[in-house]
Order: C-alpha cells, then structure tokens, then sequence
C-alpha cells in the first residue's frame, strides 16, 4: 500500500523544515498527540521515527514535519506532491494522558519539536485546559506555526536564541517564570534533548522553583518502534532501563539520564555523515546527468 | 599345538549345562564342536593367507587354500562380521558394539543387539539355536533369560540378520533354463496354478498351492512333517506346528499375514528324516543361513523342502489386532479370513461381509525388522507362492530349484493342481515384477553425501550461504537408501507430518514436480525448513537407518527439491478447496502464522495475514541470517502463499494499527495469533546503556532485515569494531557471531555461562562458527560492561564459572567461582540470551488469557479462551524452533477449520 504524500510546503525560512500531509487512512483513525510513525521511504531505507504532528481522521491523512539532519530527512525532504513513501507503521508509542487538570499545563517546543506540540496542545485544550505554549527555536528563519499554535493555546509565548523574534533566550526562560508565577499541572517538553534536559532541571524542586510534573518527548534511534529491538532504550537516573517506542515516547522527564542519552544519540555519528555524503555524491551526479541531459 | 579357541573352551566349560537343558545329547555335543573347531581352523587357514598376500582376492584364495568358493565366502564374511580384516580396509557391515565385544572375548554377544536395532525378523531360529535354552519367543520378539545364558553368541551367529553374504542370497544352481532378475532372484518357472481339492479350496488362501503341494508330499510318502504355521488358542493367534499327515494339513490352510516364530521349534523335529517347511521370506533366508552357519552341523540336514510364501511385510499378533480394530472395527473372533490382493486387504467375515482396506493404510502396523526386508517372493526357497500377479482363487507359483520343480510336477501329475503359464510380458507378471521391485532395498552404502560448503576462511567474509545444497545425482542416490518403512518413524517426528518417505520415492524415481507437490500439501516452505529446521533432533533422529549407519539426510532431500523448483522457475501449488468465502485473519507472518494461512487457504478460506514489518517472514526475515537462509528464498516461499489467494498486510501492527474490534469489524471470523516472542531479554549488568552494547534482535534486524551489511548503499547503518562479545549459547548467538565476523570483526567471542555440553545451539551451527573462527569461553559469565568517556563500551568484565547441580531445565547449574573475574577488552556486545513475549498484542485484548510469563493459553487444539481465537508459536511456548512453530500453526489451521465449519458451513 503506497502512503501517497498530498501536500508539502516549507516552514519557516531556513530550507531545511518541511510539513507534509499523507494518505495513511489507518494510521490517521487511531492516531493520537504523542504517538509516532516509523517511515521507510524506499527500498534502500532505514526506518525512522517522526512524531505525528497532526492527522485528520475524515480525510484519511496524518501530518509530519521533518527538518534535514541526515541521509533519510533529506531524502524525505526531497520527495513530492503525488510521489508515495514506500512502508509507513503506526501510530505507536503511547498517546498522551489526557486529562482535566486544576492548574495550567505549560508545552515548551522547541525547533522542530514545535510539531508534536500541536497535537498534544489541541488535545488538551479540547480536554478544557488552560494551555500556555512557549515555541524556541535558534532565530526566526526556523520558527513555524505560530498560529497553529496560538489558536489552542491560552497564552502563547514565542522566543529565539538570537532575539530576532520574541524573546531573546532559551526557553527555560520565560518557564521559569511561569512556574514561580502560578501553580502549573504539567509541563510538556518536546525538542531537543538538550532543551528537554535544561527544561527537566528546572521543573526538579531545585533552586528556589516549585518542582512541576514534566514530560519529555524521547525520538531516540529505533527499528521497530514495538519494543523489539532495544535500540531506543535509555536509562533513568536510578539505573533502571526504559524503551522509548513502548515506555514512551513521553516519559517523566525528571528521571531521563539525559547525559547518557546525548551520547547514544552519537552512536551513529560516523554512518550519518558517511550517508549524507554518498547521497550528496549522487545527488550531484544525478543534477550534472539531468543538465547534461536536457 | 594350537589354543583351544574361546567359543569351544566357553562350550566344553559350559557342557553339564548345555546336556541337562535337553537339547543336545552327548553326541550331538561333540559334533557341535568338531563342526564349530573345523570351521575356526579353516577361518585361521584363510586369515593367515589374506594376512600373507596382504589383500583379499577370493579366486587367488581358492586356489590356494582349495577350499570351494562357498566356503570361502561364508567364512569371510565371518572374518569381516568380527572385525578381523579392518587391516585391509575391510569395514564391518554391522555394529561397531559387537566388533568390540568380539575383540575383547573372541566371542560374539548374544542377539540382543538385532533387537535392540529393530531389525529382529521374528524367524525363531535364535531360540532354537540357543545350547541352553536361554531364549524364549513372546510378544513378537525374543527375550534372553541372563541367568541362564552362557554367553557363547551363537544366536547372533545363526541369525539371518547378522553376517550374511550378498553373494550366497544370489547363489544358483547349474540348471540350463535357470533365469534371473533382479527383483525375484533366480527362478525356473513363474506360473499360476489352482488346487483341484474341494476341501482345500474352502479353507485355503487363493489356489491352496501350498497345502495341495503339502497332501501331495505326504500322499507320496515324500516328506515325514511339515513345518508350519497353524491357529494358535487365540482367534487369528499364529502358532508353529509341525503336521505329521495329510489330516492336519487342514489345520494350517489360510493362515493371516501373522509373524510366527516357527524355526523356534526347528530343533524339536531333528529327528525327522524328511522335513517340508513353509514360511515367510525371512523363515527362508534363515534356514539358508543355516546351510553354512554352523559349518557340518550334524542337524539342521533335514530339511527336503521349502515352500516360500510371498510377503510384503508381516504383523505381530498385537499389530494385526489393533489393525483389525482401528481399520475394520472388527475382532479377531469375526473373522473367516484375510487376503491381499491388488493392493488392498481384504478380510471375510463370519456373516460373509467383505470389508477392504489400501495396503498403504495397513503398512503402519508391520515389524519394523520388515522394512529391512527386499524380498518379496521367498527368493532363497524351492518353490515360492503368494497371490500378487494372480486372478481370483489360483496362486502365483515361482519353480526355483530343482527340488521344487520335482514337487510341483509330481502335483501337476497327480492332477492335484492346474497350472497357467504366465508370460512375461503379461500384466500379471508385470505386477509381481514391480511389487517386488518396489521391496527393493538399495543401500548401498550407510552413509549419508556430505554437502559441499564454502571454505570457512571464504565464507566469514561474504554473506553468501554455507552448504551449497546436494546435487541431483547425490539425491538420487541418497533417495535410494530409504527404506520406505511401513511405519515411517520420520513422519512422526515432523512437527507437520510430512510423508517423508512418499516424496522420497518421488525422488528416487525422478519425478520432482510430483515430489515438490507431495512435500506442499504438508509444507508451504519446504526451502526454508530444510535448510533450518533441527532435522537431526525431528524426523532425521527416528530413521529405522540411525541403528545401522546414518540416518537418510531428509533436510537436505527437501532442501534439494525445494532448490530445484526455484531453480527452474516452477511454482507448485498444493491443490486447493474452492473459495468459502469466509474471512480468517492471521496475525504475524512467521512461520507459525505462514503455516497456519497456507492451510486454511488449501481449505477454501479467504486468510489476509497482518504483519507489524515491511516484510514477510517474522523470525526468517529479521532473526535468521542471509548465509543461513537467503531472504529471497523466504520471499519466494510468501509468493506460493499469494498463489493460494493468501492476502498479506504489511506494516499493520494489530493492537496499533488496527484492534481486535476493527478485524472482527471488517467481517473476520476467526484468529490466529502467532506474534512469536519477540521481546529481547536483558542480562541485570552495569552498563547496558553504553553504546556499543545492543540486543541479538537489534544487531541481527539491522543486519537481516534492514541489509546493513551493504551499507551505505542501504541506509541502515552498523558499527561493531573490531572485538565482538556476544553473550548466549544458543542458535541466536551463533547468528550473531558469526554475522559479526561477516561484517568485518577481527574477532568474535561467545561468551557462555555454561559448557559446551549445555549449549542449546544446533551442533552443525556450533561447528560451523568453530571453523570460522568464532572463539568460545564457556563458564564464563558477564559482571559489567564498562566504557569510556564518550559512553562507547570498551571491556566486559566476566566471571568464571563451574557447574553444580541439576536446575529445573535438566542442566547443570553454572555458579560463579569466587575471585575469578577478569576483563575482556571489546569494541561490541551483543546480548542473545533469549527473548520474551511482546505485549502489545496480548494487552489489546484484555480478556486474553495469559500465563504468568505473558505467553498466551491455548488447549490441546490451540484455540484460546476467546471463541474464534487461537494461537501458536513462540507467542504460545516462549522460544522455540521455526519447524515446532510451523505444526503449531498446522494444528491451529485444523481446529479453526473444524470451528469455522461447524459455526459457519454447517447451515
């Protein structure tokens, strides 16, 4: 079955984040915020995970946003309207827990983590929450949805590393004080792992800062995405070992060693840029067979 | 002055015993040891010659030593049967045990051993060898009182089971029409003759040649008794007995195919002058035996004819009653007789009823000593007599020697039997040739081909397959070796019943397309099964052969086939019911799940199989590396499925992607769960998380499924270092280690906390890594991994271990050995210490009964808790072989059949 994708458009102005909406009628029924899919693209492919970052049950497609890091978000990203992604599975891991909680929920997202908040957000609010969003990212060009975002949120902050829009800061930031602000139910960190890290640190009870419940989004390298493998597995604080594709991928983000998983998430490093490479090569080949060709 | 041999001196030490058990006199006695010291000097004489000209020639032999051809033959073959002539190469026929026995006491060991390896013919003639009377017959079989035996071996010396050379079953006598072939031997005349006896005719099977030739015998004063088998106090309970007159001939007319031990009363009737016996093929070939063994015997002479009965197999008296149970539902009591004719088995009963059953149906219950047998006409004989190639109330007679041709003539003459010519180029003649050319045994030799392989230091290097499968002219002849048992062990010892031994025939007789079919019918994969399934502990270890030699390589005869019709592009199909139009639904692909789809779809069922992955197979795709079983052989194995309109959909992971509800929703009726186990375990150790450390499922998906091993051009990527430890010992970890050589590993380590002895791993996979240069620390157990600053694991820290008492699985319990612990340094570990159920399944479904380990229940047909649902394979046992899931998935296939019928075809 051909998983046709039916839009594409860039976000943001750095060229390397697009939004992609594709045909995955079964997918796209059971999927909830906090779920992901496992994609191949082609027969040479690995699968990979992305996180669902919306889905319309009615017309039958799932929405992904994917920013170029390696080999297959660049293939991804070279695809078209009308081409088809080879396998696509999911939804899976566990979706969020939904609830009506007594104090504010606060998601952070953080670059290409802005996505996967939206879902979770819109959930929530539909839940009869009071969301607050704070979206980060390193300047403006990689900033996207901001409406999206504004329109589930009850307050809606926007910051950047380089100030050139919003608040000039990381987003721990404006979290801080938030939580010394008011009493907060929740937070929901989905971005980088060092964002997630920073933003588990300040939500702890350390300091002079009220310690909040936190979740963070793990989008650890994994190939079955069913608890099959253990390529995904990360280890708490006490030791103790966790899977992200079925334990999460949101987890209690005060108890992520997240020392340890920024080096498993180099376990790679060397194949990554070695794949980037080769596919470049034939990329380029393939550009200078086109023009010599027309 | 030569030493007395041992065998005399045991005798003449044991003579008070021997005299007062009765059977021999003082004279007889001493005639037993003059013949048996004539025949041990002339065997010294023929040593001492071969051991001169250093090689073994019979006519230089004859020449020199002037002893006839027969008994040079006879008495070398003795010389091979004790192990005397290893030292020019000369390998024993038959068992090392007594070769090592004769070495030690210069005497063979009693017949046991026949015994024991199934291959007793239940002729008797051990009991009435026996000196002491040690011997009894019961039960189908001859049990050795040890108290009283004296340990002389002359019972396995006598038996025709034993030494008993080739040359001497194919003897002649000089007459000029004599004629051969074969699959009858030598014979003079083949004809078809009838009683002329009224009397005779009631009572006696087909044309009651054998008690007219009987009446003749007696009416002509031509013979003093004759040995035979009558009714015994039991209805159709065989019995020997030895008739003394025309009037009791009556008594042994129309006897039922029942073995009966009757040479055991041979020794009784030594004083008869004139001796007729009659009897099975194995009754002849004994008392030719005892033609040359014990050499001059001053008894045993008096035997003036042998009436040989045709016999495809023989019956104990046990089998033939459950066989009249279980096939007629009848008992013995009801029944007025019993005959084979074109290939059935009739049986008459009192109230005049006629039942049949195919011969093939009643195989099963023969002795298995009879599947030894390739004779079918009583080749050593005077006159052999049987049905098969006969009409209707006359008998097939085949004249061999000149003494039966005496017989049958002065019948002929007295008008006591019509005769017909068969010619031989009629259909009947044409049908007793093939019967009995199908009771051919060829084994030539009992070993089985040796596949050919890649050299180990080739193969560590590419992921091409190891065997490189037999070639055609290999099966043919390792085809040939089966013994087509009646009662094939082997197709009990596949989980799926293949009948072995029919597509064993198939190939001996070239005809591969049908072979293909037969093995299709019982086995969608066969490409895969014979190439992984543990054959050596399933159908390879019950082979009648394994007590002789090798068993037939049936993994490597399916392997051929299978190889064969992928290689010809033929896709064969087993023959299907025509669509139902039920809906059934299959989750998971492996081979339990494949199984189980492929049947139902031979039933008539519309099966949609969902699988979680991108590809079919489970296990066979992700788990099983390519040297092992090429992932295109697994596809093309699916492929046969979607010819039987087997549906599969990828990339739905049921309890995900879709729930139970949705499936029953989309109108399925019924379910089978084979999901496997596919959660890996992990060993309790300090630093699992490093990098560097990961599971056999990840490393092995990687590396299988996603084809790492041709990174970059696949994009899945793998970095092992140099240094490999893997951790387990069972199949799983061979894979791994020696995927890792494959990927470039200077060195790969099993570590294992038990010994070699206790290692789940299939022998030839262990074998295979050892030659590759897999190295292996047994006893040894991991404490910690350990890495550096970057978290990339850098060494394993073990403890020796030593083994203790038995734990719960049998095995002995490894326990570390204090202080013991030391370092390897290591670039991966790769952790293949088994897996557990997924849940993710089993969790969606919440009234699915599950034991304690996350396994689901099933019953004895494999259905759950949940009316519709059934299961099998690992998801059910927990780990296991792909061949045990397979009949799980078969077994499961049959009751939702049953179930689906009885719910849903019924009305």
């Amino acid at each position: 079955m051909p998983y046709k994708i039916i839009e594409k458009r860039e976000l943001g102005n750095s060229g390397q984040v697009f939004e992609m909406v594709i045909e995955t009628p079964l997918i796209a029924k059971k999927a909830h915020g906090g779920n992901f899919i496992l994609l191949r693209i082609n027969e040479t492919g690995e699968r990979f995970p992305l996180t669902i970052a919306d889905y319309d049950r009615e017309k039958g497609t799932i929405t992904i946003v994917v920013q170029v890091v390696g080999k297959s978000t660049k293939l991804l990203s070279h695809q078209e309207v009308g081409d088809a992604i080879l396998d696509i599975v999911g939804p899976l891991g566990n979706q969020i827990h939904i609830e009506k909680y007594e104090h504010p929920v606060v998601i952070i997202g953080g670059g290409i983590g802005i996505a996967p908040c939206y879902p979770q957000a819109k959930e929530l609010k539909e839940a009869g929450n009071k969301i607050i969003a704070i979206i980060g990212a390193r300047n403006k060009e990689l900033l996207f949805w901001r409406e999206k975002m504004r329109s589930v949120s009850d307050e809606f902050i926007i910051c950047t590393d380089d100030g050139s829009e919003g608040i000039k800061g990381v987003v721990t930031e404006p979290l801080k004080e938030l939580i010394k602000r008011e009493k907060t139910s929740v937070v929901i960190a989905i971005g980088p792992l060092i964002m997630m890290k920073y933003v588990a640190l300040t939500t702890n009870g350390s300091g002079n800062l009220p310690k909040v419940k936190t979740y963070v989004s793990l989008n650890t390298i994994m190939i079955d995405g069913t608890g099959m493998c253990g390529g995904c597995r990360f280890s708490t604080v006490d030791g103790e070992i966790y899977f992200a594709c079925v334990d999460g991928p949101d987890v209690d983000g005060h108890i992520v060693d997240f020392d340890n998983l920024l080096k498993r998430a180099n376990r790679f490093l060397d194949q990554e840029k070695e794949s980037v490479e080769c596919y470049d090569r034939e990329c380029r080949a393939l550009e200078r067979y086109e023009s010599e060709g027309t | 002055m030569e030493t007395q041999p041992a065998l005399i001196n045991l005798l003449i030490k044991n003579k008070e015993k021997i005299l007062s058990a009765g059977k021999y006199n003082e004279t007889e006695f001493s005639d037993l040891i003059n013949s048996l010291s004539q025949a041990e000097s002339e065997r010294n004489l023929i040593l001492k010659k071969i051991e001169e000209l250093g090689t073994l020639n019979i006519e230089t032999l004859r020449k020199e030593l002037s002893l006839s051809e027969k008994t040079l033959l006879y008495n070398i073959e003795y010389l091979k049967a004790c192990g005397s002539l290893e030292f020019i190469g000369e390998t024993p026929r038959f068992f090392q045990e007594t070769i090592d026995t004769f070495k030690k006491n210069e005497i063979f060991p009693n017949a046991l051993i026949i015994r024991e390896k199934k291959l007793c013919c239940g002729c008797g003639l051990c009991v009435s060898v026996c000196p002491v009377d040690a011997i009894r017959y019961s039960k189908g079989t001859f049990e050795i009182d040890d108290d009283v035996c004296i340990d002389c071996g002359l019972c396995y010396a006598c038996c025709p089971r034993t030494f008993f050379p080739i040359e001497m079953k194919r003897s002649q006598e000089n007459v000029s029409n004599i004629k051969f072939l074969e699959q009858l031997n030598y014979f003079q005349e083949i004809c078809t003759a009838q009683t002329t006896d009224e009397n005779i005719k009631k009572v006696a099977q087909d044309g009651g040649v054998v008690t007219t030739l009987l009446k003749m015998a007696f009416q002509q004063n031509l013979i003093d008794g004759a040995l035979a088998v009558g009714l015994g106090d039991n209805p159709l309970e065989p019995r020997s007995l030895l008739i003394e007159n025309e009037e009791d001939l009556l008594k042994t007319a129309g006897t039922k195919y029942t073995n009966s031990p009757m040479l055991q009363i041979l020794h009784d009737y030594r004083n008869y002058k004139r001796l007729a016996v009659v009897g099975t093929p194995c009754i002849m070939e004994a008392l030719k035996k005892l033609t040359f063994y014990p050499k001059n015997k001053p008894f045993y002479n008096n035997i003036v004819l042998k009436i040989g009965l045709f016999c495809m197999e023989s019956f104990d008296y046990e089998s033939i009653i459950g066989l009249l149970k279980n096939e007629f539902h009848q008992s013995p009591e009801d029944i007025r007789k019993m005959n084979i004719d074109k290939g059935k088995l009739i049986i008459y009963d009192k109230t005049g009823s006629i039942f049949d059953v195919p011969i093939k149906r009643i195989k099963k219950y023969g002795r298995f000593g009879c599947f030894f047998c390739d004779d079918l006409t009583s080749e050593q004989a005077d006159i052999s007599v049987g049905s098969i190639g006969s009409e209707l109330s006359w008998s097939t007679v085949i004249i061999r020697t000149e003494r039966g041709a005496q017989f049958f003539q002065k019948a002929i003459k007295s008008h006591l039997l019509i005769k017909n010519k068969i010619e031989e180029d009629s259909k009947s003649f044409q049908s007793l040739s093939s019967i009995a050319k199908s009771k051919l045994k060829k084994y030539k030799t009992l070993h089985r081909p040796i596949m050919i392989e890649q050299e180990p230091s080739i193969r560590s290097t590419n992921f091409e397959e190891v065997p490189k499968g037999l070639t055609e002219d290999l099966v043919k002849i390792e085809a040939q070796r089966c013994l087509q048992c009646g009662n094939p062990q082997c197709v009990i010892g596949c989980p799926v019943n293949i009948r072995i031994p029919d597509f064993i025939k198939l190939l001996r007789e070239a005809r591969f397309i049908d072979a293909i079919h037969e093995i299709k019918t019982y086995n969608l994969l066969p490409a895969i099964c014979g190439r992984v399934c543990p054959q050596e502990i399933q159908c390879e270890k019950h082979c009648l052969l394994n007590d002789l030699g090798e068993p037939i390589a049936i993994g490597y005869l399916e392997r051929f086939i299978a190889d064969w019709e992928r290689k010809n592009k033929l896709k064969e199909c087993p023959d299907c019911k025509p669509p139902n139009g039920i809906k059934v639904a299959v989750i998971g692909s492996g081979p339990s799940g494949l199984t189980c789809a492929g049947t139902l779809a031979m039933e008539g069922y519309d099966v949609t199989i969902f699988e979680a992955f991108h590809a079919g197979g489970g296990v066979l795709s992700y788990g099983i590396p390519e040297f092992r079983l090429p992932k295109e052989i697994v596809k093309e194995e699916i492929e046969t499925l979607k010819m039987l309109n087997v549906k599969i959909q990828y990339n739905a992971i049921i309890g995900k992607t879709l729930d139970f509800e949705d499936l029953k929703e989309m109108g399925f009726k019924a379910f089978f769960i084979g999901v496997g186990a596919g959660l890996p375990m992990f060993i309790k150790v300090k630093g699992l998380d490093l990098n560097g450390v990961l599971t056999s499922n990840e490393f092995l998906t990687r590396s299988n499924l996603m084809k790492a091993y041709k990174f970059p051009d696949y994009d899945t990527p793998i970095n092992i270092g140099k240094i490999v430890t893997v951790i387990g010992g069972g199949n799983v970890a061979l894979d791994s280690s020696r995927t890792a050589l494959r990927l470039g590993a200077e060195r790969v380590i099993i570590v294992y906390r038990r010994s070699e002895v206790e290692m789940p791993a299939r022998k030839a996979e262990y074998h295979h890594a050892k030659e590759e240069g897999i190295e292996f620390k047994f006893l040894t157990n991991p404490v910690r991994f350990l890495g550096d600053e970057n978290a990339d694991v850098r060494f394993m820290e073990v403890i020796k271990m030593e083994l203790g008492e038995p734990d719960e699985s049998g095995r002995r319990r490894p326990i570390p050995i204090q202080g013991s612990e030391y370092v390897i340094e290591t670039d991966t570990i790769i952790v293949a210490i088994g897996t557990r159920a997924n849940p993710i399944l089993t969790k969606s479904i919440p009234e699915l009964k599950l034991n304690k380990w996350g396994y689901i229940e099933i019953n004895e047909n494999g259905q759950t808790n949940i009316e519709g649902v059934f299961a099998g394979g690992d998801i059910v046992t927990g780990s296991a072989t792909v061949i045990s899931a397979m009949g799980a998935g078969k077994k499961a296939a049959k009751a939702m059949d049953e179930y689906l019928k009885k719910s849903y075809l019924q009305s």
